[in-house]
């Protein structure tokens, strides 16, 4: 039958590749785990739950938490307003705010630092007015900033998404039945938008949680969060097996949150409800 | 009184999101010996060494290289393999794309590093073959995820009427398949490409042997930050701003076209 040749004649290159490049992976990193010192132990798993490690992972958590909810705060309110200015330049304000997204990720990491660095564009300002200069950078604060800054466009994209798609009989009919703008907010919007919440939280969690780049650029490397932790277990400390023991405990806590998370709403073309108008 | 509030915040968003932007513009032209606001001076030196920067520009190079390459071959085995997952059955399907889909949901570093440790095994040398089938690699689902949704937009009757009629198989897909997807294959496709050129982590891990892209080139030298770097974000920014000029003149002019038409 044509339907069954198909099948695996054509996908064969593509079976090969989610083999090689998708699932070996894992496995290896798998395999790499479980090797401490030529044998197959938990050595690895074991020495992730010693406090000072605990307290890595529990920081990162807590960051990325802060974060994540930071994004969720300032995106909500502007996809909802950007969502109302359709009848006006719709794709102009739209595009305003994603294209950061189309800038390199480094460029604008670089670019937060150069505003909050010490001879940088808030401090300058402060040296005009006579004022003397702050230290912005260095704490959890200005790691949390640097992490809004950069991932906020992945938050707006899916809610904004979702909630273009709501459609608006729907909204004009719970203003006849006599809700307010709150009422229809809280009745109509915000339920419908969770698939784009969903998707939102998962593109700003997972990248907080495990990029290393957030301390080096906001804390001058000192602190150390999960991202840091793999890669320094790769270059300096050359312990392939504990590096790839966090990296597997990474995955497991982003699969369990995401879980978590998605358990309030998913759709079944997997999660592609919040590109389709892309 | 509400809608001066909305704008407000708009702009006010707005206004934190590009200063540092338009901070970073300011100072690619600045002399680069100097960095402070009372200190100032013109010049167009850091745009001049930026094009003799020869590790700027084969980074630049590289990057573009690299998302070009990996967009089109992503592009064309995620199609293939979109239109074979639509046409498998629904628990099949959804196995198969939980495991396709892995590269999107996990964290950038756990798939670098993955990747890192089976091009260690194949005793690929880390370059730049690593680094364009990593960045393939993590696109490929992005593809999917934009393409299914069009496959399940085609009207079965169409594809019906087609076999009745006597098409091939290779007819059917380049005539009424094809066209339909076309839109999803294409976003797609710039979907990979901003991926790619955006990415770090994956490209930090799978290249090596004096290979760089501007994420890894910045960040190699994040250290010091040299001006030609804050010309290249100028231009990448000004290139940006066309772009979207561009896409602000083609809706209007559909929306012109739209009234004419009504």
């Amino acid at each position: 039958m044509k339907a069954k040749s198909y099948s695996i004649f054509t996908m064969l290159p593509f079976y090969l590749w989610l083999a090689i490049f998708i699932v070996l992976p894992l496995v290896l990193l798998a395999l790499y785990s479980l090797k401490a010192g030529g044998t197959f132990s938990l050595d690895n798993y074991k020495k992730l739950f010693e406090p000072i490690y605990m307290s890595v992972l529990l920081r990162s958590l807590k960051l990325a938490t802060l974060a994540t909810l930071c994004c969720l705060l300032f995106a909500y309110p502007l996809a909802l307003i950007l969502s109302e200015t359709k009848k006006r330049q719709n794709p102009v304000w739209f595009f305003l705010f994603i294209a950061p997204m189309w800038m390199n990720f480094l460029i604008r990491t670089l670019a937060w630092r150069s505003i909050l660095d010490d001879s940088g564009a808030i401090n300058m300002i402060l040296e005009a007015l006579g004022l003397n200069k702050v230290t912005l950078l260095g704490g959890d604060g200005a790691i949390i900033s640097g992490m809004v800054y950069d991932l906020l466009p992945y938050m707006l994209f899916p809610i904004y998404n979702t909630v273009c798609q709501i459609p608006n009989h729907l909204l004009e009919a719970s203003r006849d039945l006599g809700a307010g703008y709150f009422g229809t907010l809280r009745r109509i919007i915000l339920p419908m938008s969770i698939p784009g919440i969903v998707s939102g939280i998962t593109m700003v969690f997972v990248p907080s949680v495990t990029t290393f780049v957030f301390t080096e650029f906001f804390a001058n490397g000192k602190g150390m969060l999960i991202g840091n932790l793999i890669e320094q277990q790769f270059s300096r400390a050359n312990n392939w097996g504990f590096g790839s023991a966090v990296s597997m405990l990474c995955m497991a806590v982003i699969v369990v949150c995401m879980w978590f998370v998605n358990s309030g709403g998913t759709d079944d073309k997997g999660g592609s409800a919040a590109w389709q108008s892309f | 009184m509400a809608k001066f509030l909305k704008n407000a915040y708009l702009f006010l968003i707005l206004f934190i999101m590009y200063s540092p932007i338009l901070v970073l513009v300011l100072f690619s032209f600045n002399n680069d010996k100097i960095k402070v606001w009372s200190n100032f001076e013109f010049s167009i030196k850091p745009y001049i060494d930026l094009f003799s920067n020869k590790a700027i520009l084969s980074a630049l190079f590289t990057t573009f290289a690299v998302a070009l390459i990996a967009a089109v071959v992503a592009s064309i085995i995620g199609t293939i393999a979109a239109i074979g997952f639509f046409k498998m059955r629904p628990a099949i399907r959804k196995a198969l794309t939980s495991v396709t889909y892995l590269p999107m949901m996990n964290a950038d570093i756990v798939t670098g590093i993955s990747l890192m440790l089976v091009f260690a095994l194949l005793h690929f040398a880390s370059g730049f073959l690593t680094l364009t089938l990593a960045h393939i690699t993590f696109c490929i689902p992005y593809v999917i995820v934009s393409v299914l949704p069009k496959l399940s937009g085609l009207n079965p009757s169409v594809l019906e009427a087609a076999r009745d009629l006597g098409a091939s198989q290779s007819c059917i897909f380049k005539k009424i398949i094809l066209p339909e997807i076309l839109p999803g294959v294409i976003t797609g496709f710039l979907l990979s490409v901003t991926l790619s050129i955006d990415d770090f982590m994956i490209s930090y891990y799978t290249t090596g042997a004096g290979v760089q892209t501007i994420s890894t080139y910045i960040y190699t030298n994040r250290q010091g930050i040299a001006p030609p770097i804050y010309a290249l974000s100028t231009i990448i920014f000004f290139i940006l701003m066309i772009l979207m000029l561009t896409v602000v003149f083609r809706s209007k002019g559909k929306n012109k076209k739209e009234e004419i038409s009504l």
